[in-house]
């Protein structure tokens, strides 16, 4: 056999002649990475290692080591954030997970297909509307002037104003993001129930299987991998997952505490304060947390159930 | 005989909830409808409880539209960055979805794991900003689309659609002499039309709804989305509010129903376009999230 041999410098430039054109186009989208991607994730570990002040410039800032992070984690304001953004995440997954499994359950059970194409078009709108919409709605009915107050007054009972009362808020926020989501998350599991082989339910049926039984032994059986995945999935992004839009619409002072979460509280202290190194350590430690999470929870998802994210 | 009994309880039960729930979803937006259409004296007449107004008005809408030039400014900068955001959006993540879909490509390895990491380690708020504020995008209408003319997620759906396009296509017309770049237009985007429809109609919506980088890089009010409008006006500590003293007490409004009116307004596009959404989505989510 002949083995020829090809300079370096030949081969580039045949891999040029061939692909120059591919490289052109996508130059343009590599220069944007670098930009607005790569650049702005070096510069966030850079600063969260400096005190930033924007007179000296971030070369000419002080490195400082650990001391941003140190901060966060004896610091009792940004300990308060953090926790609450466990919270609030975890609070979501649990009360946002179940409903839409059992509205796509009882969808996918359904028998007339005319109602069933006509609830599947209203139930996914809300998802198409934006947050403000949203905080538009339950103003509309939760406000100091809304319907639920004025109901109440009617009925000689006195009203609150819940948008601003700790121990309402967080059902509000929780509500009405699962007003706005639930429809749209049956997509995936429906996705997944029709792909579930329809003798199962025949034979299930000839044995005498009632509604319930099927559920249990041949549609949730069916799709406990997608179930799985995707909580896996959510589990990884726990904190990511507060809901920053929301919550910026949602809170106001009164229910801080209880609301402030670190992507709200990095908006407010970094861009309002100019609490730049700071924000950077908060936003450096939830990427390199989350990275780390869903690492671990992609492995124990393709461990499980055999889907991965990639 | 049994059996039969439980099956039809069965279906009456999804049935009945089912119905129920898309009251729920259906519902508030009928209620704020009401609201954009009641009169001042109508709400205060009926202590806050107007389930459908006697005396409709089409004032919050005359008002907003034409006593307020801040909303029609609005509405243009919505309708500008939707068309010209998810233009440009989807044709760089299209592009680089295709290249990173060529086949024996050298460097599309690479090109891949650097989409990757932007997923999975995502810059952060204040870094953006001051890469942002040193590019001189602050203020600039092009800072709407600019900084997320690359979607990662995107890239990697339209990457997994071209590579199942049949191998022999694309070899049948290298063969025949044609280009890269005439393959991508003549051969790839009409055999995808689908994806790449559904891809820039999720990409307008997000662009529409979008406000928070507005929030964060817009300070002249005539730059303003929709949005960040009725963000603003919920916001009443700003004490933004439409001029209405020019109207007679009888048919006033109330601030309620201008914020809601304004609102309708903001959702009128959606619905709008919704029907297309919705012959696309399916198929778009399930190949988005399951291969992904």
């Amino acid at each position: 056999m002949n083995h020829y041999v090809i300079s370096p410098r030949k081969r580039f430039k045949d891999i040029m002649r061939r692909y120059w054109v591919l490289y052109a186009l996508v130059f343009p989208c590599i220069v944007f990475l670098i930009v607005f991607r790569y650049i702005p994730l070096i510069l966030q570990v850079i600063l969260a290692f400096k005190d930033y002040k924007l007179a000296e410039g971030i070369w000419g800032s002080r490195w400082v080591g650990f001391d941003n992070f140190v901060q966060i984690l004896t610091a009792p304001e940004i300990s308060q954030v953090v926790y609450n953004t466990f919270y609030l995440s975890l609070l979501r997954l649990i009360t946002g997970f179940l409903p839409p499994i059992i509205l796509a359950i009882l969808l996918f059970d359904l028998l007339g297909h005319r109602l069933k194409r006509i609830c599947q078009t209203i139930i996914y709108i809300p998802h198409f509307f934006s947050w403000t919409v949203v905080y538009a709605v339950t103003y509309a009915f939760f406000s100091n002037g809304g319907l639920v107050n004025s109901l109440l007054s009617k009925l000689g009972l006195s009203g609150r104003n819940y948008l601003v009362e700790e121990n309402w808020f967080l059902p509000l926020l929780l509500g009405s993001a699962i007003w706005k989501e639930i429809g749209w998350n049956t997509i995936i599991y429906l996705a997944a129930l029709t792909s579930i082989n329809t003798e199962l339910y025949e034979v299930a049926k000839i044995d005498g299987a009632g509604p319930l039984k099927r559920i249990q032994y041949v549609t949730l059986p069916g799709i406990r991998n997608v179930v799985i995945f995707l909580l896996v999935l959510s589990l990884g992004n726990i904190l990511r997952g507060a809901g920053m839009e929301q919550i910026l619409l949602f809170y106001s002072p009164p229910v801080f505490a209880i609301s402030d979460v670190i992507d709200t509280w990095v908006y407010r202290m970094g861009l309002s304060n100019l609490e730049y190194s700071l924000g950077c350590a908060v936003s450096f430690f939830q990427s390199a947390f989350g990275l780390v999470t869903i690492l671990i929870c992609n492995k124990l998802s393709v461990k499980y159930t055999k889907v991965g994210l990639w | 005989m049994k059996a039969n009994v439980a099956e039809l309880l069965y279906q009456r039960i999804i049935k009945l909830s089912i119905i129920l729930f898309s009251g729920m979803c259906l519902y508030p937006l009928f209620y704020i409808l009401v609201l954009s259409f009641t009169k001042e004296r109508e709400w205060v007449e009926k202590n806050g409880i107007v389930l459908l107004p006697a005396d409709p008005t089409f004032n919050a809408y005359i008002t907003i539209i034409t006593k307020s030039p801040l909303f029609f400014n609005a509405f243009f900068i919505s309708v500008l960055r939707v068309v010209i955001g998810s233009t440009l959006i989807v044709a760089f993540t299209l592009v680089m979805g295709y290249v990173t879909s060529r086949k024996g490509l050298p460097g599309k390895k690479i090109m891949l794991i650097m989409v990757l990491v932007t997923i999975l380690f995502p810059g952060g708020l204040i870094p953006t900003y001051l890469v942002i504020k040193e590019l001189g995008l602050m203020n600039k209408f092009p800072v709407y689309f600019i900084p997320s003319l690359v979607d990662g997620f995107g890239v990697l759906v339209f990457k997994q659609f071209f590579s199942n396009i049949p191998a022999e296509i694309e070899e049948s017309a290298q063969m025949d002499g044609v280009s890269e770049f005439s393959m991508l237009i003549k051969i790839i985007i009409p055999m995808s039309t689908a994806v790449i429809a559904t891809w820039v109609l999720f990409t307008a919506v997000g662009q529409w709804n979008s406000w928070f980088d507005a929030l964060v890089y817009i300070r002249n009010s005539k730059l303003m989305p929709l949005q960040l409008i009725i963000y603003n006006l919920f916001q009443e500590s700003l004490g933004f509010s439409f001029n209405q003293s020019i109207l007679n007490p009888v048919s006033r409004v109330s601030s309620l129903t201008l914020k809601m009116a304004t609102t309708v307004l903001g959702i009128i596009p959606i619905l709008c376009i919704y029907p297309f959404l919705q012959k696309y989505f399916v198929t778009g989510v399930y190949t988005g999230s399951v291969k992904g």
